[in-house]
């Protein structure tokens, strides 16, 4: 509990440090810059309230030359969620890439696979997305999210010339293995895994976009192996202050010691607009959000089904630091209907 | 009787002074250095250079966006007609572009059309949508959809 004051205290410091960070912007060669948030919530069960979780993202970039770049990323977590303290440091990206061309963008190190689109767009940062939460299907695995999220490899991508806005990637390298937050790189508990995803967004409609993304790996037990197959569709509409976004994933899991085979599905769909004139700080939002998890898979037994709704409204401050307020309704382990009031300050810097 | 009077006239050029300024025909011309091969872009492609999504110029050297003030009454028209986002939709874009390592630093910011002429004419691979005025040699104006600044179906003329 000591530590709560400082992780209180740390986004108000990095407030205002953002507050003298509006100067020009020109093409440097190192990039410091992150996310800072604070969370409170109150449910219907009043089982918990009050200051529930507080962020610290830092990224960095560095461009070497014109061609070779690099960039990290680490997240700081403090979270009293479920009267469980936790505290959690975690290396999110650090890879160099290459590229001399949009049409070919490569890179290596540990990235993100991008199996689910939300996290492709938002990497980590909760100021960037509009609703307090994630969506089920775009938690990390050590949110109890059900989909790999960390990819450690060489991962090619590029976006091809044209009206139609084509962009493609692949992947080839280690996915999370037996514990599922971690991707093993020595022999004995390295998971092989491979991804492909294909979009497009013609210029015909600026704003629409879609996507669909494939995820192969063979996840290593000692003793056996998950045998996964992931598939993912998206299509989203951000342009002239609306912002529709919906995906629909599943997940299939083969053991290699059964026949039993397991399937995961899950789906969001988010819609918001900002509004207009003297109001166009505030951006109401929509929330839908389904995951069904496949009964009795034991690999993903920390995961649980998610039937929730929420509705909202974002203001926006300034354009580095925003409040959202939040009303959710979400189905229990029991079947009842528990209410979720929230609120998120969030911080770029 | 006059004071009323007085009121509602200075009311009326209030009014249309307001109205000829919302009315006021907008044209924005892009241009880059001599040096850059590129004589012609699409509005998408063009919308693509200021969301982050066209980093590179097809030398393969990173482009290097210039832009009015957000808030500047040509960068409202060319975030609203072009990019299709408001300023606070638009720098948050740019947040979120750098945030994923797409480019290293939002477009750079010219608080004048004269200030960006500077800086395209420093800069052998920046490229500025900034108000049609006449351009120093050095710099071309580029097409857009294949319609220079002065034909009728160019896009950048409001």
């Amino acid at each position: 509990m000591s530590r709560r004051p400082i992780f209180i205290l740390l986004p108000l410091l990095l407030l205002a440090a953002a507050a003298h960070a509006q100067d020009l912007p020109t093409p440097r060669p190192f990039h410091v810059g992150g996310f800072a948030d604070l969370e409170l919530h109150t449910t219907s069960e009043n089982e918990r309230e009050g200051l529930d979780l507080a962020e610290l993202d830092i990224f960095s970039t560095y461009q070497l030359s014109n061609a070779w770049s690099a960039l990290g990323e680490a997240v700081l977590l403090r979270s009293w969620r479920d009267s469980d303290e936790k505290f959690d440091a975690d290396l999110e990206r650090l890879y160099v890439e290459y590229s001399t061309s949009d049409a070919l963008r490569v890179e290596i190190g540990e990235t993100q696979t991008g199996i689910i689109r939300w996290n492709e767009r938002e990497h980590r940062s909760r100021f960037l997305q509009t609703p307090i939460d994630l969506p089920a299907i775009a938690r990390r695995p050590q949110d109890d999210g059900a989909w790999p999220q960390r990819f450690a490899g060489i991962f090619a991508s590029g976006r091809l010339p044209g009206s139609l806005g084509v962009s493609w990637g692949a992947g080839a390298g280690a996915g999370p293995g037996r514990v599922r937050d971690s991707t093993p790189l020595t022999s004995d508990g390295r998971s092989p895994a491979a991804l492909l995803s294909l979009s497009m967004a013609p210029d015909a409609l600026p704003g629409l976009e879609l996507a669909a993304a494939a995820y192969v790996g063979k996840v290593r037990l000692n003793p056996g192996y998950i045998r996964e197959r992931d598939a993912t569709l998206s299509v989203s509409y951000v342009a002239s202050g609306n912002e529709v976004r919906a995906e629909w994933a599943r997940m299939n899991h083969r053991l290699s010691s059964s026949p039993a085979k397991y399937r995961t599905t899950g789906y969001y769909a988010l819609f918001s607009r900002r509004l207009s004139g003297r109001a166009e700080r505030f951006r109401p939002y929509l929330l839908l959000d389904r995951l069904k998890i496949a009964p009795g898979e034991a690999y993903l037994s920390e995961a649980a089904d998610e039937n929730a709704w929420a509705t909202g409204i974002r203001y926006d401050i300034t354009q580095r630091f925003s409040v959202k307020g939040e009303y959710r309704s979400q189905r229990t382990v029991s079947g009842d209907r528990e209410t979720i009031f929230g609120v998120q300050l969030g911080l770029s810097f | 009787m006059k004071a009323q009077t007085a009121t509602a006239a200075l009311l009326l050029v209030i009014a249309a002074e307001f109205a000829a300024f919302a009315a006021a025909p907008v044209r924005l011309i892009v241009i880059v250095p001599s040096s850059q091969s590129v004589s012609n872009l699409s509005s998408g492609d063009l919308r693509r250079i200021y969301i982050g999504e066209m980093t590179r110029w097809p030398d393969g050297r990173r482009i290097v966006p210039v832009m009015m003030p957000a808030r500047s009454r040509e960068s409202e028209a060319f975030l609203k007609r072009v990019v299709r986002m408001s300023a606070i939709d638009f720098a948050q874009e740019w947040i979120s572009v750098v945030f994923r390592g797409r480019a290293p630093a939002p477009p750079m910011i010219a608080a004048t059309a004269s200030a960006a002429l500077d800086i395209v004419a420093s800069h052998p691979d920046a490229i500025a949508v900034i108000p049609d005025v006449e351009i120093p040699s050095g710099m071309r104006i580029l097409s857009i959809d294949g319609h220079a600044p002065r034909e009728q179906k160019y896009p950048l003329s409001w």
